[in-house]
């Protein structure tokens, strides 16, 4: 489960299914074939795969997310600063930031949720 | 099975004498921007390899077409022909002594040599067999999620570097952490490759180098040619790039080239070969003057006669021939001559060699000069009732020396016995070469072989039934 890195072509078949989720396995077969000219044993192979990693579950042939898009999303980069940066968020904005000014527009939205953090 | 191993070995010396000048020529040509010409060349080696025949013309730059005698298993003294003389006399005694067939022993030691070399070789060509669809059935299985982007170009995740695979619909695979840019020049790449039909002749050079594994000229032409294969699609992709755009191709390769071994076999692949040699060609290559272009390619016109066609084999100088003139035939008759002898109805005069070692050395007229030590059984038998008995008979080592011509006529010029009595084992010892003189002086290791040879000779003679 602790790996949340996908390669660019398991992504595409992650977001197929979290678009249509939830879906029963031999539609996902079919979705595959058209959008990824996948096999069908392809697409069991990598739906098995993704399965033990814990982003999706299968049940009575129907394919079910664990987690969302945005939630496993939120933990890959939870594990990227964790390994980049030793979990310091600072550290990560400083290093974002030297590179690249922060535009009104985000220096806003961020207090705003520096705000609502505060709150809770 | 053992001729047609042979003859494949003849063939990777004739194409070893091939490969020389094709290596000094490459380096001569070694800063042109094109190696269309350098690849010309590695075809023309290729043909050299692949085609069991060959013109004869006097151009021919080879030594020797045919340098071991595809029926040297049953030669009496086994000799090859290198083409060049000083190898062959250095060589061929070697041989004689080591494997002329000897009777008493029950099988001939060349034999057994050549079986074991032709199973070696079968093994190798079944190792690369194996090696080549176990490479490419793991491939095809990491393949299996590949994802189509393109015109016949896919993306997967679990490629390292980007290649083409792929005999008849090759199809260009790229890993799916390429970024965009990189991508672009890799693909530039990949097309070159197909437009010059890359993949066809790279499965050549393996089926090549799988039948000639044990040349190690051959290994060295073939990583050379995917080399070579290399550099000319780089230079074809970038032809009319602006230097800049040659910077970010390189800057590709760099990207694309990783530190594990290089695997020259089944996929052409980006970045694995030689990537220092083809930075460098990229940002420094010249484009040469159409002069040299078109030196260069008379050259290469000369190399393909030179090297392409058989040396002329009626050629005087050849020791082979002059010395295959002495068959069993001529040394027999003059066993005869020396004895004297004359069969009648009733008397037979026969005679049975065996050959010891056979030397030559060429004379400076041309000629050859041959000769013979054997083991010479003179037996006079007799005709005695419904059988024959022995009316006498000499056993005894002999060195006879001809005088080859090269029309191939025999002159037999020294008739060399031993003393009696006590010179006899000096003698010996002092004419014949050390190494089957203890041999010579053996003689109860032959005598029965031979005894049995001169009377199946009298049977033959007279007719008659085996008791």
């Amino acid at each position: 489960m602790q790996d949340f890195k996908l390669g660019a072509v398991e992504s595409r078949f992650a977001d197929l299914i979290w678009l249509h989720a939830p879906i029963t396995t031999s539609e996902l077969v079919k979705l595959c074939a058209q959008e990824l000219s996948w096999k069908r044993t392809t697409t069991y192979t990598v739906l098995k795969r993704l399965c033990e990693r814990g982003l999706f579950q299968t049940q009575d042939s129907v394919v079910t997310p664990l987690l969302s898009r945005t939630e496993f999303y939120a933990r890959q980069s939870e594990q990227f600063v964790e390994q980049s940066f030793d979990g310091s968020l600072p550290a990560f904005l400083a290093a974002f930031t030297t590179r690249k000014r922060l535009s009104p527009e985000e220096i806003s939205e961020i207090r705003r949720m520096i705000d609502a953090c505060e709150k809770e | 099975m053992t001729e047609l191993f042979l003859s494949f070995v003849n063939r990777s010396i004739t194409a070893g004498w091939m490969i020389l000048p094709v290596l000094c020529l490459r380096w001569c040509l070694r800063n042109f921007r094109s190696k269309d010409l350098i690849c010309i060349l590695w075809g023309l080696v290729g043909l050299r390899l692949a085609l069991p025949f060959s013109l004869p013309t006097p151009f021919s730059l080879i030594p020797s077409a045919q340098t071991i005698p595809t029926d040297i298993m049953y030669a009496a003294s086994p000799a090859i022909d290198t083409g060049l003389s000083t190898l062959n006399q250095t060589v061929n005694p070697m041989l004689s002594a080591s494997f002329s067939p000897d009777p008493s022993a029950s099988a001939n030691p060349l034999q057994i040599w050549l079986a074991l070399a032709v199973l070696i070789w079968v093994i190798g060509i079944a190792l690369f067999a194996l090696y080549a669809l176990i490479s490419l059935l793991r491939l095809r299985h990491r393949l299996t999620e590949a994802v189509p982007v393109g015109e016949n170009v896919w993306v997967c995740d679990h490629i390292a570097s980007p290649f083409l695979l792929g005999l008849m619909h090759p199809r260009i695979y790229l890993p799916s952490s390429l970024d965009p840019q990189t991508a672009a020049s890799v693909i530039a790449h990949e097309h070159a490759h197909l437009a010059r039909h890359d993949p066809i002749w790279k499965a050549v050079g393996f089926v090549l180098l799988a039948l000639y594994w044990f040349h190690p000229l051959v290994w060295v032409a073939y990583i050379l040619f995917c080399r070579d294969m290399e550099l000319a699609c780089d230079a074809r992709a970038t032809r009319d790039f602006s230097p800049a755009e040659r910077k970010t191709y390189a800057e590709a390769l760099l990207a694309c080239s990783l530190p594990h071994a290089v695997r020259s076999f089944c996929p052409l692949a980006f970045g694995e070969i030689g990537v220092k040699s083809r930075i460098r060609a990229l940002l420094q290559g010249k484009k040469p003057s159409h002069f040299l272009v078109v030196v260069t390619i008379f050259i290469i016109a000369i190399l393909a006669v030179c090297f392409l066609t058989d040396p002329v084999p009626s050629d005087p100088s050849e020791s082979s021939t002059s010395a295959l003139a002495l068959t069993d035939d001529v040394i027999s008759d003059a066993i005869l001559t020396h004895y004297n002898a004359h069969s009648t109805e009733d008397l037979l005069c026969t005679e049975s060699h065996i050959p010891l070692l056979t030397t030559y050395r060429q004379n400076d007229d041309g000629s050859l000069k041959v000769t013979a030590y054997l083991m010479v059984l003179y037996l006079e038998l007799v005709r005695d009732g419904d059988w024959f008995r022995e009316q006498s008979g000499s056993h005894i080592p002999t060195a006879l020396t001809f005088h080859v011509q090269s029309d191939g006529s025999c002159t037999l010029t020294e008739y060399w016995e031993p003393g009696d009595g006590s010179l006899y084992a000096p003698d010996i010892r002092a004419k014949f070469p050390a190494d089957i003189a203890e041999r010579a002086l053996d003689t109860q290791r032959y005598i029965d072989e031979q005894m049995k040879a001169c009377y199946d000779q009298a049977i033959a003679y007279w007719g008659l039934e085996e008791p």
